[in-house]
């Protein structure tokens, strides 16, 4: 089964349909249709699309958490039947367990690997600095703002050292501000270690701040309807977000969600 | 490590500090004026009807002198055992109820109906099966107290947010380790705030019990009102409130421990 010549992700006609119930009618509603898509090792890719598109739906098949109606996805070979070690997950809200300090949080997936306990505090201590969080190891998620609550999020999933990070808008839900400074801060770690990221947003500034590459979504049924290259040199800052270049590509990829955006709107 | 810039919210500020010296002002002050109160209205209406205050204090000392309260002590010993039972019934029987459809959609309306119906009605039948000893006793405090345990510990399963569980899975979280690290933390605050509205119930049901039978303290209480010693009558009320509220209190000081992130589940109201 396993091939070395395969990308980190490869996904390949890959559908799910749901009925929905509208009135007294069972409808089978396609929510994404015939998905394709290779992710090399070690990019950063993000898929930016209206909301109910599907977006979150594709990630958490990739996680192995939902079963996609036909179709499937490959991680580094191996087929997606649940969740795989391959890869992590961070959510949009924290999902931290409100029992757990900040450092037995970051500690629970390697508890899940059986790692031993000496290692594990010591790894999870690491991804605790790493994301600037050291002094808050005793404190409980609901004692942390919400900007640290997802910093302790991407510390838990960086800890049990994935090959691919899977990111459903983990920034969605914080003030603008502390959402800068994440990206920022997520752009800075996945520079030093390049994981392969599969990252969902539906901030298009944000998905070209981080990424490699930008897939547009539409929605109903979720597809992609464009993949874009993006160019700007690393580390990026501030500087980035100024560039002429940066400013058009984010008003090309609006103009090509308008339609989406203005359909959703309207449901 | 530096010094996080802000105190964590578990600890005591000087401003929390102020605010509970204040509380104990205003209910010393509120206890005393209750007590001036008693002790007029009881010299008012004499003996016969009422004791005041000072001579329910005489009859507290006349009920240890006398040894008569350690009465309480053999009664707690066998509320305590219904309560165990309890507990070691209410909580299992709820997690799957919490956690299984089948199970709850079987067992909710037995225990819906239990819970509204009145307990002190079955007090006869339960004589018949079980006479008017220690069984009896034990199964009375446990059915008043068992339904507490059993509907909070269903409301905290299913109460557990399923991201989390979610959140587990992708982890790869076994089962197993899903009810072990996700599903019973995730309960036990619930759990706990049910075993401590049960306590307040089974503390109920011995008293109850035993007044039925006319046994123990259930039996002093009766003899005690029937020779109008309403002094010694009332001392002993008075102390069985106390422990009722002194037990109450050490649940709540367990749950904060056990649960420190779940305070405000543990302490509604404070």
């Amino acid at each position: 089964m396993h091939r070395t010549d395969a990308g980190a992700v490869e996904i390949s006609n890959l559908s799910i349909v749901f009925s929905q119930r509208i009135g007294k009618v069972q409808q089978r509603v396609a929510a994404l249709e015939n998905i394709n898509l290779t992710i090399a090792d070690g990019a950063f890719v993000s898929i930016v699309g209206p909301s109910g598109c599907g977006k979150s739906t594709l990630l958490r098949i990739t996680g192995g958490l939902v079963a996609p109606s036909d179709g499937e996805v490959r991680l580094y070979g191996t087929q997606v039947l649940s969740p795989r070690v391959e890869s992590a997950m961070v959510f949009q809200h924290h999902n931290l367990f409100p029992w757990r300090t900040t450092l037995r949080n970051v500690e629970f997936g390697l508890e899940m690997a059986n790692v031993p306990s000496a290692e594990r505090r010591e790894r999870a201590k690491h991804y605790l600095d790493l994301v600037g969080l050291t002094s808050f190891a005793d404190y409980y998620p609901h004692q942390l703002s919400g900007g640290m609550q997802q910093r302790v999020g991407l510390a838990r999933a960086l800890a049990v050292e994935p090959k691919i990070l899977l990111m459903d808008e983990p920034f969605g839900a914080l003030d603008a501000q502390t959402r800068f400074l994440l990206q920022e801060e997520l752009s800075r770690i996945w520079v030093q270690d390049r994981k392969t990221v599969l990252f969902i947003t539906h901030d298009i500034e944000e998905a070209l701040f981080l990424a490699d590459r930008v897939l547009v979504m539409s929605s109903r049924p979720g597809r992609f309807i464009e993949d874009i290259n993006v160019p700007f040199d690393r580390p990026r800052s501030d500087h980035t977000r100024g560039l002429a270049q940066f400013g058009e590509m984010k008003e090309h990829i609006w103009q090509l969600l308008k339609p989406s955006a203005a359909g959703s709107e309207l449901i | 490590m530096s010094a996080p810039p802000f105190p964590a919210r578990g600890r005591i500020a000087a401003g929390t500090r102020k605010t509970l010296s204040r509380k104990w002002v205003q209910r010393l002050l509120v206890w005393g004026a209750i007590i001036i109160a008693w002790e007029i209205f009881g010299r008012r209406v004499g003996p016969f009807f009422f004791a005041s205050f000072t001579q329910t204090m005489g009859g507290l000392r006349e009920l240890v002198v006398s040894g008569d309260i350690w009465v309480l002590g053999e009664s707690i010993q066998q509320m305590l055992s219904g309560y165990l039972l309890a507990a070691v019934v209410g909580i299992p029987v709820g997690l799957l109820m919490g956690a299984s459809r089948k199970f709850r959609h079987v067992l909710e309306p037995y225990v819906n109906l239990m819970f509204v119906a009145s307990m002190e009605a079955l007090l006869p039948f339960l004589i018949i099966l079980f006479g008017v000893g220690f069984q009896f006793r034990t199964m009375v405090v446990f059915l008043f107290s068992v339904l507490y345990v059993v509907l909070n510990t269903q409301a905290g399963v299913r109460n557990i947010d399923s991201q989390l569980i979610e959140t587990a899975r992708s982890f790869r979280a076994p089962a197993w380790r899903i009810f072990k690290d996700v599903m019973l933390p995730g309960t036990l605050p619930y759990i706990l705030a049910g075993l401590r509205l049960a306590l307040g119930m089974a503390l109920q049901g011995m008293i109850i019990a035993e007044l039925w039978v006319q046994t123990q303290t259930g039996a002093l209480l009766f003899g005690l009102a029937e020779f109008r010693a309403l002094d010694r009558f009332l001392a002993l009320v008075l102390v069985i409130m106390i422990l009722g509220a002194l037990a109450t209190e050490a649940l709540f000081w367990v749950q904060r421990k056990a649960a420190p992130w779940a305070r405000d589940l543990a302490t509604p109201g404070r």
